[in-house]
């Protein structure tokens, strides 16, 4: 296998599963859309020293979603969700939301807990993040 | 659970939920229901609980459609758009049911921003 045959993009390891050639990937909040997988990874490329953990994989039918977490090198951790149509096992679309972090509001402290974040959980800590 | 009856209970769900109808919205979760908030890392526990934020979240909804519903068995995503003054916030639900009620919440919130020109040259608009 070639070095070329053998190159996953970022979004391929965050899923789990082939991106198809043609694959389209969509960024609802800012409105743009990729297509093709070539471009996808051009776009990737431009996004370096980033960390991140892939913490839970949620498949049914045609749909895989991922929850996921990324550190752009500020030291806040974006929690994201991803969700694939895949067809004969390749994400065929892709939609991403970016998951800003915010402080949690003071009105509701009575009646929220603390979400333990483990490194095995869906939500990695920063010393669980791995380069990509 | 049928398939079929689980997204009934969820379009009436998110119909209450639009309608800001609270007790008819809460009636999907199991009274031990938790709900997760992983990005200011915050759980609450319990179907009363979920229902008292809600009734108390400072901010009132300007409108809210909600984009796709997809599922099977005791798991279901929804991607939906709840504005706030306007401004559109994106929303992930990702419910996972025991029993017909949802037992546990996460839910994703991603605000609109600005695509960057750099990256011009290899992006659409979504339609």
């Amino acid at each position: 296998m070639t070095d070329k045959a053998a190159h996953k993009t970022r979004l391929e390891r965050i899923l789990g599963v082939p991106l198809a050639e043609g694959a389209v990937r969509q960024w609802p909040q800012s409105g743009e859309l990729i297509r093709g997988r070539a471009r996808i990874d051009e776009v990737e490329s431009h996004f370096v020293g980033l960390r991140l953990g892939v913490g839970r994989r949620l498949a049914f039918g045609e749909t895989l979603v991922v929850e996921w977490t990324t550190d752009y090198g500020d030291g806040r951790l974006y929690r994201n969700v991803t969700i694939a149509d895949l067809r004969d096992g390749k994400a065929i679309r892709v939609t991403d939301y970016w998951g800003e972090p915010f402080t949690p509001p003071a009105w509701r402290e009575t009646l929220a807990e603390r979400l333990d974040m483990t490194p095995a959980g869906a939500w990695p800590p920063t010393e669980a993040l791995i380069g990509d | 659970m049928e398939d079929q009856n689980v997204r009934d209970a969820i379009d009436r769900h998110w119909t209450a939920s639009a309608d800001g109808d609270l007790e008819k919205e809460h009636e999907i979760y199991h009274d031990a229901a938790i709900c997760d908030y992983p990005q200011s890392g915050e759980r609450i526990s319990g179907r009363r609980n979920i229902q008292e934020l809600r009734a108390h979240h400072p901010a009132k909804p300007s409108g809210f459609q909600v984009s796709r519903v997809l599922g099977r068995g005791d798991l279901w995503i929804t991607e939906y758009i709840i504005n706030y003054q306007g401004k559109p916030s994106f929303t992930v639900s990702i419910m996972e049911f025991r029993d017909g009620k949802v037992m546990h919440e996460t839910q994703y919130f991603a605000d609109l921003f600005e695509a960057p020109a750099w990256r011009a040259r290899w992006v659409e608009q979504i339609k």
